[in-house]
């Protein structure tokens, strides 16, 4: 049995809350290529059987690249939409929770344009399969589904969990420049703004999770890894009362036991690999890391 | 050793014969400098020889810098595998050829895994091998030559013999067999696919680069009649 010990300390707090106050958020923090996303794919399975509604952003530094379809928000002048990051949100959205969402309907009218809107009392699978045909609105349907999250987690109907990988990507600057002259700030994307409410909100009901990574720096600037330098002051202002989780490296006893299971599954193959000796030049070898184990494995 | 002699004496005369050499008779200049008359006496005993070198100094030797070599003892050296990236390399970048063998050697391992996987009875998942050194070793051992082709001149004209040669040359040939078939310029798949298809297919006796040395062995069989010129 392979869990971490910080994914059994999430599942214990899960199981006492007091699930009457506002929201909780959790921050993972770790060096490279510690674990932290297997922790969260641990309790993400958790929380699946117990029946809760899962949002997931798995990399949100997609949002910051270079070359994106970026168009101009309709409600809004200075925002900037995403058609396309949008639209896969929602598709992966349908996917995981179809189940679940089959008997709910919005509650108000949503407005995308002038001739177009969406009526009040429409199951929500409509509301997101229409943001999947209709590029144009999606990032508008984005917002709408939120807001109804919200309404349902407060009314005692559904459980929601919030999972973000790479938090610190919202405080950046993005590659790409406006009419190839002002260069656009993360704050000035629509995804990033509804983010940012959903998780300064008053729901019942609710728990984030997030995660600092330092893969969103430059290849030359990842040495750091403690929140404090990679989110910024203004980052640790905007989530201010948070759980902060470590995630740290390898133990002796979770060595010994990986380099079995390696063993068992025919991964290490050498003879001299599976002596004392053998075992004791690995764990030099790699340094405690679970990545550089798995790398430094592959020619034995 | 007749030409080395020479060329002492003629180089002393030179050095003798290029001081500055004065025409009047009248000139005090040394000419030819005497040479029983300039000696230094010799040392004759203990004392004179410690007072000549008065600090302790140890003479300053020449350092001889080692030549580089990969060995070590740690559980991932292997010498054949050290040998292949050693000619696989280009222009000095050690680094990358390591990394692409790498990649070989991992892709080896997923395919003979699958295998394994997929076979059903003992017997068959007996016979399956896994380890990819195993794998490398036996692949090698199929490219091996036994004979080789030596072009010996006789009478005017250069005839193919085929020929015994050391272990090390053969080692030389059958990993310049297996780079060889693999490393064309119009290739747009990374070169560890390539060499990891060919490596398995070696290891059973299967494709080009066995291919190859069958065709060595066929042309070592048409020039036999010229074997007894290994002999002059």
């Amino acid at each position: 049995i392979l869990i971490r010990r910080p994914a059994l300390e999430v599942m214990d707090i899960l199981k006492r809350l007091n699930y009457n106050y506002p929201l909780t958020r959790f921050l993972l923090y770790g060096e490279m290529n510690a674990g932290k996303k297997f922790t969260m794919t641990h309790i993400m399975h958790y929380c699946r059987s117990q029946n809760w509604v899962l949002l997931t952003v798995p990399w949100a530094n997609e949002w910051n690249c270079k070359r994106l379809d970026v168009s101009f928000n309709h409600h809004k002048e200075s925002l900037f939409d995403l058609p396309v990051h949008s639209k896969i949100l929602l598709e992966d959205f349908l996917l995981k929770n179809m189940s679940l969402i089959k008997e709910f309907t919005t509650s108000t009218t949503y407005e995308f344009s002038e001739h177009e809107a969406s009526e009040q009392g429409i199951p929500l699978t409509d509301l997101i399969s229409f943001g999947i045909t209709r590029m144009k609105f999606a990032n508008d349907v984005v917002g709408a589904l939120l807001k109804e999250l919200q309404i349902l987690a407060n009314n005692d109907k559904i459980k929601l969990l919030v999972t973000i990988r790479g938090i610190n990507s919202f405080w950046r600057k993005t590659g790409q420049k406006k009419e190839k002259v002002q260069e656009i700030h993360a704050q000035q994307l629509t995804l990033v703004n509804q983010f940012m409410e959903l998780l300064q909100s008053d729901t019942k009901n609710a728990v984030a999770m997030c995660s600092t990574e330092s893969w969103v720096n430059d290849v030359t600037d990842r040495k750091s890894y403690l929140p404090t330098e990679l989110m910024g002051k203004e980052g640790v202002d905007f989530l201010e009362p948070f759980l902060p989780i470590e995630v740290p490296k390898y133990g002796n006893a979770e060595l010994q036991s990986v380099m079995d299971y390696y063993i068992d599954r025919r991964w290490i193959q050498a003879p001299e690999a599976k002596t004392l000796d053998g075992r004791a030049q690995i764990k030099f070898l790699s340094g405690h890391n679970p990545y550089q184990l798995y790398r430094v494995c592959v020619p034995l | 050793m007749a030409l080395c002699k020479g060329k002492t004496i003629y180089h002393t005369l030179l050095g003798i014969y290029k001081q500055h050499i004065s025409t009047s008779y009248f000139s005090t200049n040394k000419v030819l400098s005497n040479m029983y008359k300039d000696r230094v006496p010799s040392v004759q005993s203990i004392e004179e020889l410690n007072a000549l070198c008065i600090d302790d100094k140890p003479v300053e030797k020449k350092i001889r810098i080692p030549a580089k070599s990969e060995f070590s003892s740690a559980v991932t050296y292997d010498p054949i595998v050290q040998k292949f990236i050693n000619i696989l390399m280009r222009d000095g970048k050690k680094e990358k050829t390591r990394e692409i063998i790498e990649q070989v050697l991992e892709n080896i391992k997923m395919k003979q895994i699958e295998n394994y996987h997929k076979a059903t009875t003992d017997a068959e998942k007996a016979m399956v091998v896994t380890d990819p050194l195993k794998v490398f070793h036996g692949a090698v051992e199929n490219c091996k030559p036994l004979l080789i082709l030596k072009t010996i001149v006789k009478g005017g004209s250069g005839y193919r013999v085929p020929v015994y040669c050391h272990e090390r040359r053969r080692l030389r040939v059958g990993i310049n067999f297996i780079i060889k078939t693999c490393d064309t310029r119009k290739r747009k798949v990374p070169l560890s696919t390539v060499l990891a298809t060919e490596i398995l297919q070696a290891y059973n006796n299967e494709g080009n680069a066995v291919g190859k040395k069958h065709q060595l062995h066929k042309e070592c069989e048409a020039q036999r009649a010229f074997a007894h010129y290994r002999w002059k």
